[in-house]
């Protein structure tokens, strides 16, 4: 009878799980997917690798699909999805990926093409994508220059001072987003902030594709006293919770005090 | 005896008191929300940063200006002599955007959002217009005010 | 002078009578316990939402555009707007928990057998009103959250054979969640199941009224001491009504993350699906159980029933024996009912 009845439990635990496994697409089958996702998943190996970098990618965080780089008719289902007519670029050459990747990161491409990555009379230069990824470009952190991947190409030196140098800068950066985050959490409206911050940090970020320490250092300033401005504004809302968390408390002891005296007072009704 | 009937009317009054409190607790909040804060609608003067008027003459000579207007970054521009004020803050996230005079449109360098001489999108991810702000020139002043 | 208003006030109408009759007057089972209570618990949360939500309502503008951006501004620009938003909905919750209380003890304790059959019917259809209240409000603030509960809640009518579609169409007002739903969803909240509210619980109070307290089951009634209402009973429910109180703001000021997940921040965006959509945890049984049945039309056929089943169930259960423990057969599907309700709505959360 309790073997019998296992049985039927994870039955009906295996059954649920199919269900969900039918159910859940149905509701959530609402996005629509564009002919390069489709035919490309088909093709398998490497001609659908760039489909899942892109999945974990910032791009595909912020609704950029292929064709917002790539061009071509995504919504039509054959082989004239890729028509050159219609603006498709396949795989840039190397020397075409900062036009190609500049087409929206226009200052980012301005500032390249100053540093000595673009400068160089080398045969190979870095390019966007070197450090990026060409479809798995992530939120850019500090953790970008490192010693392993400067290295590949030279020594670590000039890169260990531009990370330096932008240490404490990025640290508050980091750390008011992640402020910021809470804030909107409590439900303040952080729009504004926000705005602000990103502002900030993509001069910021911007400015270091330069590769120049001096540069770096003299801009900090303004975008520090920028910064200060985001935090003092930042410090006045997370003071705001604060107070209101006392003024709750406060209340919430009144509630049940009232509670017990209401109780110790009927006691003493006849 | 007397101390059981003076026990029972201390506790009664303290009852009267929380019913009270409860009553001012509720009404105190309720009575203050029907006073939003005022959203500062007033006209304002366009400045530099450190807090300085722009003059008229600046904008009109060098054909754009990025200063401070409600709190924000704006931009006044020399449209063929008549000045037009935007708020130069890019809708989409928030960068701020600059006139290019010889193209006539404000261009975002964050992800490349251009809007025309009215603050419309005409190409970029940015979803909403530039909000424009009336001008009205006071002396050598500018004055914006929200429309 | 108060005195001589209400001197001026009772030489006409009689008030002092009407309160003696009524509140003083009044006298209920001295042995009553706190599961009594429950119900002046739900008439303040009630009476709490009310208030609330006619504040709300001053600001709100129920249009796609502007909805989200109202309820964004009520919070962050109108003072105490915060407190007022999230009293409104953390009322809500506590509400339902304590509707299910009250229908527990009802039903344990076999208080709706005659002569209070109509107080149950009553009671139940309320309980439906209840979820009707949360459901359609949910709608309102235009999030992420609102818009797809909706548009997964909506959905599940289509299970119904032949007019499915139609019916979601008709609670929609459209093919997808869109203005017309968000009109009629508010249109519903604010006015017609607030109406609804008033006069079923003038009913529900009316008839406990006329048929009286119901004393705990295994007493005689014959024996049972009475006290008055006013003062005494009142103080006891004041007691429990300040005890929830306390409950519902140690949520408001220190849980908000609860009832305002981050989806409730973000403005609807019908071409995203927010990944983990889930109902609130008052509708997880019935939407697991949806889940779980394979057919789809068997299911909300079944939770139909069930429900036909309860408002029913004095019409049902028609013996007078009240004590639980001397009803073997009530007490094992009652049990086994709130234990399935309670395994469903896990299994809710956790699948």
């Amino acid at each position: 009878m309790i073997v019998r009845g296992s049985i039927i439990i994870r039955y009906l635990i295996h059954f649920s799980f199919s269900l969900l496994l039918v159910f859940i697409p149905q509701v959530f089958a609402q996005e629509e997917e564009s002919s390069c996702i489709s035919c490309h998943r088909e093709m398998g190996g490497d001609l659908a690798k760039p489909i899942e970098l892109w999945h974990e990618s910032i791009h595909k965080k912020n609704v950029i699909s292929c064709h917002n780089c790539h061009g071509g008719n995504s919504k039509v289902q054959d082989m004239d999805a890729m028509n050159p007519e219609a603006g498709f670029v396949g795989s840039p050459k190397e020397e075409d990926v900062p036009k190609f990747c500049g087409k929206c990161h226009v200052a980012v491409m301005e500032n390249y093409i100053k540093s000595p990555h673009w400068q160089t009379k080398k045969e190979k230069h870095p390019v966007c994508t070197t450090c990026h990824t060409a479809h798995h470009q992530q939120r850019a952190t500090l953790e970008l220059i490192n010693e392993k991947d400067c290295s590949r190409c030279h020594t670590y030196e000039r890169a260990r001072k531009i990370r330096f140098v932008m240490e404490e800068t990025e640290g508050s950066l980091v750390q008011l987003d992640e402020r910021i985050e809470k804030l909107r959490g409590e439900g303040f409206n952080t729009q504004r902030l926000g705005d602000a911050l990103f502002a900030n940090r993509n001069e910021f970020h911007r400015l270091t594709h330069v590769l120049s320490v001096d540069l770096i250092i003299d801009r900090t300033e303004t975008i520090r006293g920028d910064i200060k401005k985001v935090e003092k504004s930042v410090g006045s809302d997370e003071a705001t919770i604060k107070r209101r968390k006392i003024g709750g408390a406060i209340l919430i002891a009144f509630l049940f005090i009232s509670a017990f005296i209401i109780h110790i007072y009927r006691k003493t009704l006849p | 005896m007397d101390e059981k009937i003076g026990r029972r009317n201390f506790l009664g009054t303290l009852v009267g008191w929380v019913f009270g409190l409860t009553v001012v607790g509720w009404i105190i909040p309720m009575i203050a929300y029907f006073f939003p804060k005022s959203k500062g609608e007033a006209e304002n003067v366009f400045m530099d940063p450190s807090g300085n008027p722009i003059m008229v003459s600046s904008v009109l000579e060098e054909g754009s200006k990025t200063g401070l207007a409600f709190g924000d970054a704006t931009v006044v521009i020399n449209y063929k002599g008549e000045l037009r004020a935007f708020s130069a803050v890019c809708t989409h996230l928030g960068c701020i955007v600059s006139w290019k005079k010889d193209e006539g449109i404000f261009f975002c360098p964050c992800h490349a959002g251009k809007f025309d001489t009215n603050g419309n999108v005409i190409a970029g991810p940015p979803p909403k217009p530039l909000p424009q702000y009336r001008v009205k020139v006071a002396g050598s002043k500018i004055n914006l005010s929200k429309v | 002078m108060l005195k001589k208003i209400i001197d001026w006030i009772d030489e006409r109408v009689q008030i002092i009578e009407v309160i003696e009759n009524h509140l003083t007057g009044h006298m209920v089972p001295a042995n009553l316990n706190l599961w009594y209570s429950m119900g002046s618990v739900l008439l303040a949360m009630l009476f709490i939402q009310f208030i609330t939500g006619i504040l709300l309502l001053i600001y709100y503008v129920p249009d796609v555009d502007k909805a989200f951006e109202s309820v964004t501004y009520i919070t962050n620009e109108v003072p105490f707007g915060w407190l007022i938003r999230r009293v409104h909905a953390m009322a809500t919750n506590i509400f339902i928990a304590v509707l299910f209380l009250h229908m527990f003890s009802t039903l344990f304790m076999g208080s709706y057998k005659k002569p209070r059959e109509l107080q149950w019917m009553s009671g139940s259809v309320l309980f439906g009103l209840g979820f009707l209240a949360a459901l359609s409000g949910y709608l309102l603030p235009w999030s992420q959250l609102s818009y797809w509960a909706t548009t997964v809640a909506t959905n599940t009518v289509g299970a119904v054979p032949f007019i499915g579609d139609e019916l979601v169409r008709g609670l929609r007002g459209a093919e997808r969640v869109e203005q017309a739903t968000l009109s009629r969803f508010f249109a519903l909240h604010v006015i017609v199941v607030p109406l609804l509210f008033l006069g079923l619980v003038a009913a529900h109070l009316f008839f406990m009224r006329r048929t009286g307290i119901s004393s705990p089951p295994g007493t005689m009634k014959e024996e049972v001491e009475k006290i008055p209402f006013v003062p005494h009973f009142a103080l006891e429910d004041l007691k429990v009504i300040y005890f929830f109180l306390g409950i519902l703001f140690i949520f408001v000021f220190f849980y908000p993350k609860l009832y305002f997940p981050p989806d409730a921040l973000s403005p609807a965006d019908p071409f995203f699906t927010p990944p983990h959509i889930k109902p609130e945890w008052y509708f997880l049984a019935n939407y697991e159980m949806l889940k779980l049945i394979p057919n789809k039309f068997l299911g909300v056929f079944i939770q139909l029933a069930v429900a036909l089943f309860l408002f029913f169930l004095p019409l049902i259960d028609v013996g007078s024996e009240r004590h639980p423990l001397k009803r073997p057969i009530f007490l094992t599907i009652a049990i086994l009912g709130v234990l399935a309700f309670i395994a469903l709505t896990v299994l809710g959360e956790i699948l």
